[in-house]
């Protein structure tokens, strides 16, 4: 707890009186002692003047013959009247022998009874004392009044003593000594300091007291007000925020006013970062499902295996929701269509336009569009409503993959690799954005895959990367990254290590996003005639996939029954058999362009031991070597699928 | 596919190496032809196919029924075994 303003106040004050008091004492107690020696002085003075005048007068003979003569009694009362009216301690007569070398007193009077009674039995008439006789008494034997008092001290105590002679006929015959009292004479100067200096402490007291009662009334009261107001400024926020009722016209009115204006201000402040924290909330929230939408639409991983191709994707927008996007389709005749594109900006605004143009672009390509037809398509539908001015470049590609034939169009995109033996950046016409003009005129261009190549589309934002030193990642790097990938994750993998070691450490601006293709071929398509000569081709097909061990001879067991039946009874001319080998499980389609029969449905059931010889068993094997088998006649052909489980048995 | 056939008085060994299949089976239907009708028990010795499909499994078939029953089979492998177990007629064979 710190000391409050008012005892430090009440001790400053304090200490200044008690110093100013002692002071006060000291100037005080030393000019009244001045004065009152003065006083003493006179008064003794006085004494011994009026002692000398009287006896003077009086007839000095008689007066030294007896104590007890009227002469003397009256002179003695005479004496001890002046002694008493004058506050002399004593009054005395005396003669000084001619040797000057004692005295005689002749009579001794004092103020006070009990010394008086003394002084008149020791020092009466005739009392002889043997002393030096002093500096005033010498002065007083030559007729000369001393001019000042002297300060005796003797047996009788502290004393002022003046001297006075007693002149008869122009001789000095005798001396009178008063003495005033030391003490009486310190009581005094003790009297007349204090009637100054009492009523001087009081009026300062007074005057203090009147000082505190202002200061508090005036100073620390407002101060404690506005002391609780700060403390409570959070936990009492309906108190606090009252305007103060203090207004003294001072510094402390002043600054009551400035924390009233302060209240003003943070009360405002307060409601705008409570407004602006709920705008925040909310835009955070609608951000965060627009993300999830995104995220639905443009997920930032894909992987797709199957026999003649695999594509892999990664997609990681800038912000949280960006301008890239891709698509991927897969059609029943084999065919694969992939979409990379980047819409201008980014953002809530480059994500809506995204989202319309890669729609309208799925549904034109899944209707059966060319790339090319497609985008002009799109951009014609996108150039009509498009107050914003956006655009989107894009590249769009179908793969067949039966026979590695790419038809692509570009629509201003980046130009993809091409990797493997021959790896190139893909030459392809750089079309113009979709969005701008109605003319858009893009065209379809086609190139043969070989087996094992890839196709890498990407956005800019990938060669747009920047390092520490602000270089960029740029198609070079991204190039010799992927030319030697043998699979779409692998290129994926080495573009991303590539990429991102390349810019650690510094902050991107633009969304990452990579689709590969890579175009495994047919090795896994056989075509075969329906001879039993075609077994070895089928049998180094299926070991080859399958394994040569244990399980893949069982499985080519399930295939030779297969083909043994198709080549007996279909009447087929052509078989083909694909191969997709997808994670533990391998999936083998047969079709045949033969007589219709679906062996699924068949009859295998309980034939006799011995008619075995003439066949049967072939379809009892297939069904439980393969976990799954399907038929179904498409285009003229069976189709029989069946469904291997890979791994050890 | 080799065929090593052993004939000794009225029981007939055959030893058969490598495939059986829908190509070799009918190497094996004419080693078994070839036999004289003198043989009455056939043994066939499959420690060493490696392969069996439903073309040599018909074969087996028909020589039971050649022997009236009297054909043993001897050495199968797990995996042969199996085969027979999925055709359904392990257990109408002499199988050792």
């Amino acid at each position: 707890m710190k000391s409050s303003i008012l005892k430090q106040t009440v001790i400053i004050f304090c200490l200044a009186v008690l110093i100013d008091s002692v002071a006060a004492v000291i100037f005080c107690f030393a000019y009244n002692n001045r004065l009152t020696g003065d006083i003493a002085g006179q008064l003794a003075r006085a004494g011994a003047a009026s002692a000398a005048h009287i006896v003077e007068n009086t007839d000095y003979g008689e007066l030294t013959q007896s104590e007890t003569s009227d002469v003397y009694l009256n002179t003695r009362d005479c004496l001890k009247e002046i002694c008493g009216e004058l506050g002399l301690k004593y009054l005395y007569v005396y003669e000084v022998s001619p040797g000057k070398d004692s005295i005689r007193y002749i009579i001794s009077v004092a103020s006070e009874e009990d010394s008086d009674k003394r002084v008149a039995e020791e020092r009466g008439l005739g009392a002889v004392v043997s002393r030096a006789l002093k500096e005033q008494e010498l002065y007083a034997l030559e007729g000369v009044e001393p001019e000042k008092a002297y300060v005796e001290k003797n047996e009788y105590g502290n004393v002022y003593t003046w001297t006075c002679p007693v002149i008869k006929d122009g001789a000095v015959i005798a001396l009178v000594g008063s003495d005033y009292s030391a003490r009486m004479m310190f009581l005094q100067e003790v009297h007349r300091t204090l009637a100054v200096i009492l009523p001087m402490i009081a009026v300062l007291i007074f005057a203090i007291f009147m000082a505190l009662v202002a200061i508090r009334k005036k100073i620390l009261f407002p101060i404690n007000v506005l002391s609780q107001r700060m403390n409570g400024f959070i936990t009492d926020e309906g108190v606090a925020l009252e305007p103060l009722d203090i207004h003294p016209d001072n510094e402390i009115g002043e600054m009551a006013d400035s924390f009233d204006k302060m209240c003003e201000d943070i009360k405002s402040y307060l409601e705008n970062i409570e407004n602006l924290t709920a705008e925040r909330a909310r835009a955070s929230a609608e951000l965060d499902v627009a993300r999830r939408i995104q995220n639905g639409i443009v997920p930032e991983k894909t992987e797709i295996s199957r026999g003649s191709y695999n594509v892999s994707v990664r997609a990681k927008a800038a912000r949280d929701v960006g301008g890239d996007f891709y698509d991927c389709l897969e059609f029943e005749d084999g065919r694969l269509c992939v979409v990379i594109g980047d819409v201008s900006g980014k953002g809530i605004a480059a994500a809506m336009f995204m989202v319309m143009t890669r729609t309208l672009l799925n549904d034109r390509l899944r209707g059966g569009y060319s790339p090319a037809a497609a985008l002009n398509s799109v951009n014609e539908v996108l150039c009509q409503s498009n107050p914003e001015g956006m655009f989107a470049t894009v590249f769009a590609a179908v793969l067949n993959s039966e026979n590695g034939e790419l038809c692509f169009a570009n629509a201003g995109h980046t130009k993809p690799v091409i990797t493997g033996g021959n790896a190139r950046f893909l030459e392809v016409d750089s079309g113009i954005s979709i969005g701008v003009f109605e003319n858009s005129d893009i065209k379809d261009e086609c190139i043969k895959l070989n087996k094992g190549e890839s196709i890498i589309l990407y956005s800019d934002g990938v060669t747009d990367m920047v390092n520490v030193d602000k270089e960029f990642f740029g198609a070079d790097r991204l190039f010799e990254s992927v030319r030697a990938a043998d699979s779409a994750r692998n290129a994926i993998k080495s573009l991303g290590k590539a990429a991102f070691e390349f810019a650690a450490g510094a902050e991107q601006f633009d969304d990452y996003t990579v689709l590969a293709l890579n175009y495994t071929g047919a090795e896994t398509m056989l075509r075969l005639s329906p001879t039993k000569d075609s077994l070895p081709e089928l049998r180094k097909s299926v070991l080859d996939i399958a394994g040569a061990n244990q399980r893949g001879r069982k499985i080519y067991l399930a295939c030779e029954e297969v083909f043994v039946n198709i080549a007996d009874y279909s009447e087929a001319s052509l078989v083909e058999i694909e191969f997709e080998k997808k994670n533990d499980t391998l999936k083998i389609t047969f079709s045949d362009n033969g007589v219709p029969f679906d062996p699924v449905s068949a009859d295998t059931g309980h034939k006799r031991f011995c008619e075995l010889d003439s066949g049967g068993m072939g379809l009892n094997i297939i069904k439980q070597i393969a976990e799954n088998i399907s038929y179904r006649r498409y285009g003229g052909k069976n189709i029989l699928t069946l469904v291997f489980v890979l791994g050890d048995e | 596919m080799t065929i090593n056939t052993n004939v000794n008085d009225c029981a007939a060994v055959l030893e058969i190496d490598g495939w059986l299949d829908t190509q070799t089976s009918p190497e094996l239907g004419a080693a078994i032809e070839a036999l004289d009708a003198s043989v009455t028990e056939l043994t066939i010795d499959m420690s060493k196919l490696e392969y069996i499909s439903s073309a040599g499994l018909r074969l087996i078939v028909s020589a039971h029924k050649r022997m009236n029953g009297n054909l043993t089979l001897k050495n199968l492998s797990p995996e042969i075994l199996d085969v027979f177990n999925m055709a359904g007629f392990a257990k109408k064979l002499n199988i050792v």
